[in-house]
């Protein structure tokens, strides 16, 4: 194995819980279907209209801790991570990352600036996630570029600002997380081997 | 002055074997890794990576678990200090031995 792949190896093992990628896509559809909800176009009422997305990432986050955390440890084992090498990590995401996006969504649904906000940080975000889980996965910087373009829409004339555009903004992040995910996944097998060892009877 | 290569043969054959490098190398990324995480990464049958782990716990560099989860036997191995020190002494080692070999010219005769 050669120096480099061994270090995608430690990339991966340290970061193995995200690299996990089927797990991203029930989350995913889910963050689709309440993009869709939010869609001025589909008859619901206001009052149920937020609350549509509920039951399906209620499922959604079942089938990814659940259903596909056994999966992966039936056919890939088990690591437990060493949550002290990814303490700034920690504290960036819960300090900086998700307040930023929390005030992106604010920003963009009171003043509706002419470039949305929101997918800006969603795309600097999935940089830092990219990073900071291991590098490498060359599709969230697509990614990223992708939402930066995103912002631009309003300004260009193509998309409306206000709730609609927060609502195409969950819906690409719900594109990303599905497509990521599965090219996380393919991403993983071909780092870890392609040879399923999954029978764990005597070990 | 030796060629690098030829320091090549002082590196730690224990630890320089590919797959034990490739398996202290994931362990001094986490907590610890089960036997089938490692498997998968080696692509080792069980018999070799026992022995492999076994030669690695006998020099002191790993320590090895058994437990149950649920009714299903588990196996469980980490890294401790000493092998966590021997695996980055080795990639700090190979580092500059790559290093040098790039800017070693041979002798003229």
């Amino acid at each position: 194995m050669p120096a480099s792949d061994l270090r995608r190896v430690h990339a991966v093992t340290d970061n193995f819980f995200f690299w996990q990628g089927l797990r991203w896509i029930p989350i995913g559809v889910a963050l689709i279907v309440f993009s869709i909800a939010m869609m001025p176009a589909v008859p619901l009422s206001k009052a149920v209209r937020p609350w549509i997305g509920v039951p399906f990432l209620a499922i959604a986050f079942w089938l990814s801790t659940r259903v596909l955390g056994r999966y992966y440890a039936r056919h890939f084992g088990r690591v437990r991570m060493d949550l002290s090498r990814h303490k700034t990590r920690t504290s960036v995401k819960w300090f900086v990352v998700y307040p930023a996006i929390a005030a992106a969504f604010i920003v963009d649904a009171r003043w509706h600036p002419p470039v949305l906000v929101s997918a800006l940080v969603f795309g600097a975000a999935i940089e830092a996630y990219r990073e900071s889980t291991g590098g490498g996965r060359l599709h969230y910087v697509v990614a990223a570029v992708g939402f930066v373009a995103f912002s631009l829409l309003p300004a260009l004339g193509v998309l409306f600002t206000g709730k609609g555009a927060l609502g195409a903004v969950i819906g690409l992040t719900g594109v990303v997380y599905a497509i990521g995910g599965l090219l996380d996944h393919r991403e993983m097998v071909r780092i870890l081997g392609a040879n399923d060892v999954s029978d764990v009877s005597a070990v | 002055m030796s060629a690098p290569f030829e320091e090549l043969a002082d590196l730690d054959r224990l630890v320089h074997d590919p797959s034990r490098l490739a398996i202290l190398t994931a362990l001094s990324a986490c907590k610890s890794a089960d036997f089938l995480y490692l498997q998968r990464l080696t692509g080792l049958s069980k018999g070799n990576l026992s022995s492999h782990l076994a030669k690695l716990e006998s020099a002191g560099l790993v320590m090895i678990e058994k437990e149950f989860i649920g009714k299903i036997p588990n196996t469980r191995v980490s890294v401790n200090k000493i092998g966590r020190t021997a695996v980055e002494r080795h990639w700090k080692r190979l580092d500059q031995l790559r290093q040098a070999s790039l800017e070693w010219r041979p002798e003229p005769t």
